[in-house]
């Protein structure tokens, strides 16, 4: 799909290569991460796919075709392109940024519109916010019209540089969940520059990693984590060494409790405040009678509505985040960190409950990295 | 009689002659900056472009606006005679400098990262300025037009004395006869309306194309 051959860029003035001999294949359907700190030379790497910078020796083949000899204006007409600061046509509404490049390789009208319908309802977004103007939505949602731009025509190949790095780490989460999704959909190769080790271990098929215009090293999230070629790469994913020293812990099911505290959601608010009582805990998952995770209900619910309603579904909160057990651990816990929440529900399929993470739970697995797990349940990890 | 009746009685003896004189005045000027537009807006979206260029086109147009309109008119006159054409060139060359600023302003300002995002979507260097640098620049440009026009309403008064007539004549006239501060009031005042009505029309048209909202 694409390919890198000796590609070198050294800028006028510089005395280094930005990129220097770097060789690298790409497979269709794959997510490849560029990582590396800044002045790294990914951004060029990715830049001179598309041809807004061209390099200085080498070759970069798309499809087995050198891009140098392809015609630069309907070459990046073929690949989606998503950056940082989002850059929609401020003079454009919704619909016309997302046919963009529909309206430039002259698609009629309804063609367009017809796609940019098809493209919103796949983020959740109303079909209304098509004839609205970008400043008129939130950072989150002006950057899913970004990437819903890059892929209007449906192009094979996309490339983004650092695109949710403006955004606020809870919505930068949901587009991560969301765009995976899609990409995995979709079957897209994609082109990913980031910074963030968070987020390419999250996304990549492969992480690409990248200092001083070479490569460091190539791989999976799991191979650089478990096996990172060199001190750099160690540096670089230091983060992560706390789950990395206990390989076999991976999923969200091997360490949560599974017998969370639950009501049902046909009880009453005084058995409810009964179970808080007995289990000594302040708030309780609401499930219907087949196990069917509904909501929660916490201690300042009851207190604020005992007076005037009985039942527990009166007075839960439905909003129901939860995660799949078999989701990876390491971004759980982060996404738990990073919302501040004290816990998070665990689902298997169907949204039926099957246990709960606690921050807890989250203390006894660093607890048990540290001192070893013999206290825990006798089964000694080297 | 005091120079308010004196100022309804001549206006209401001459109001098709100042009527006539202030659409000839509006015309002049009106047409300097129409021609300075035709020039000014190409070389002003191109010293955008190459930037190397901007100081000195800037410089010399700046410099036009240092010489006095009388001086600037007198030498223009001795190239191109009295009349209509030397006022109107005049106007032409004062409106050049703030058409060709705001034009360069207006396009440099676009946000660099929408350019970006529009042109690696594989815009043309021709279709990134049609549909991105114009549309966002016009407000600014329209800005520059309505200095111009402003300006001009100015340099066409001082017309009269190269015989290209205008409400200056009027004025002139006024200074002349004895007693003529009515004659001047009804010279005047015209210009001065019709520079704040040029002021007002043109600042609704500039809004009206600000597709940028905000």
């Amino acid at each position: 799909m694409l390919e890198f051959k000796e590609v070198t860029k050294k800028f006028e003035g510089n005395d280094y290569p930005s990129v220097h001999k770097l060789n690298l294949k790409v497979e269709r359907g794959e997510f490849v991460v560029f990582i590396g700190p800044s002045g790294c030379g990914k951004t060029t790497t990715m830049k001179m796919i598309n041809r807004l910078i061209e390099p200085s020796s080498g070759e970069i083949l798309v499809d087995g075709v050198n891009v140098l000899k392809q015609n630069a204006v309907q070459l990046r007409r073929s690949i989606g392109y998503v950056i940082q600061q989002i850059g929609l046509m401020p003079h454009m509404t919704v619909g016309e940024n997302i046919s963009l490049v529909g309206s430039l390789l002259k698609w009629n009208k309804e063609k367009q519109k017809e796609r940019a319908k098809e493209l919103i309802s796949l983020v959740d977004l109303p079909e209304d916010y098509l004839t609205r103007y970008p400043h008129e939505l939130s950072g989150g949602q002006q950057q899913r019209i970004g990437v819903l731009r890059a892929l209007a025509t449906n192009p094979p190949l996309i490339l983004m540089d650092e695109p949710f790095g403006a955004l606020d780490p809870i919505t930068r989460d949901s587009l991560q969940e969301e765009f995976k999704k899609l990409q995995r959909e979709m079957d897209k190769t994609i082109v990913f520059v980031t910074h963030d080790m968070d987020e390419a271990i999250k996304l990549a098929d492969k992480i690409v990693i990248m200092n001083k215009g070479e490569i460091v090293q190539v791989g999976t999230p799991d191979d650089i984590l478990r096996h990172p070629a060199n001190e750099f790469v160690e540096d670089f994913i230091g983060k992560d060494r706390l789950l990395e020293s206990r390989p076999e812990v991976t999923r969200v099911e091997q360490i949560m409790n599974p017998n969370p505290i639950t009501i049902e959601e046909e009880s009453s608010l005084k058995e409810a405040i009964q179970k808080m009582h007995a289990k000594r805990v302040d708030s309780l998952l609401v499930v219907d009678e087949s196990g069917i995770l509904k909501g929660y209900v916490d201690i300042e619910m009851i207190d604020s509505n005992y007076k005037k309603k009985n039942q527990v579904y009166e007075v839960m909160d439905t909003a129901k985040y939860a995660v799949d057990k078999n989701s990876l651990l390491r971004d759980t816990m982060y996404r738990m960190l990073r919302r501040g929440s004290s816990y998070v529900p665990v689902v298997s399929d169907n949204n039926k409950l099957a246990g709960i993470v606690t921050r807890a739970t989250l203390a006894d697995m660093v607890y048990n990295t540290i001192w070893g797990d013999e206290t825990a349940d006798g089964n000694a990890i080297d | 009689m005091g120079i308010w009746e004196q100022l309804v009685t001549y206006v209401s003896q001459n109001g098709f002659y100042i009527w006539t004189e202030f659409y000839r005045h509006f015309l002049m000027a009106a047409y300097g900056v129409l021609f300075a537009s035709i020039v000014s807006i190409p070389i002003g979206i191109l010293i955008a472009r190459y930037g190397r260029l901007s100081g000195w086109v800037l410089t010399l147009g700046s410099i036009i606006q240092t010489i006095p309109v009388l001086g600037f008119m007198a030498i223009t006159m001795v190239a191109m005679g009295l009349g209509t054409t030397t006022v109107v060139t005049t106007v032409f060359f004062y409106s050049l400098l703030p058409i060709i600023q705001n034009t360069y302003v207006g396009i440099t300002g676009v946000d660099q990262t929408v350019k970006e995002a529009a042109y690696a979507s594989g815009m043309t260097r021709f279709q990134l300025l049609i549909k991105v640098e114009l549309p966002l620049a016009i407000s600014v440009m329209m800005a520059g037009i309505r200095t111009a026009l402003v300006v001009g309403i100015g340099v066409v008064a001082i017309g009269t004395f190269i015989g290209a007539g205008g409400l200056g004549s009027i004025i002139v006239r006024g200074t002349n006869a004895t007693d003529g501060t009515a004659i001047i009031l009804a010279g005047a005042v015209p210009t001065a309306l019709m520079a704040i009505a040029a002021d007002l029309i043109m600042g609704k048209i500039e809004r009206m194309l600000n597709r940028v909202k905000n």
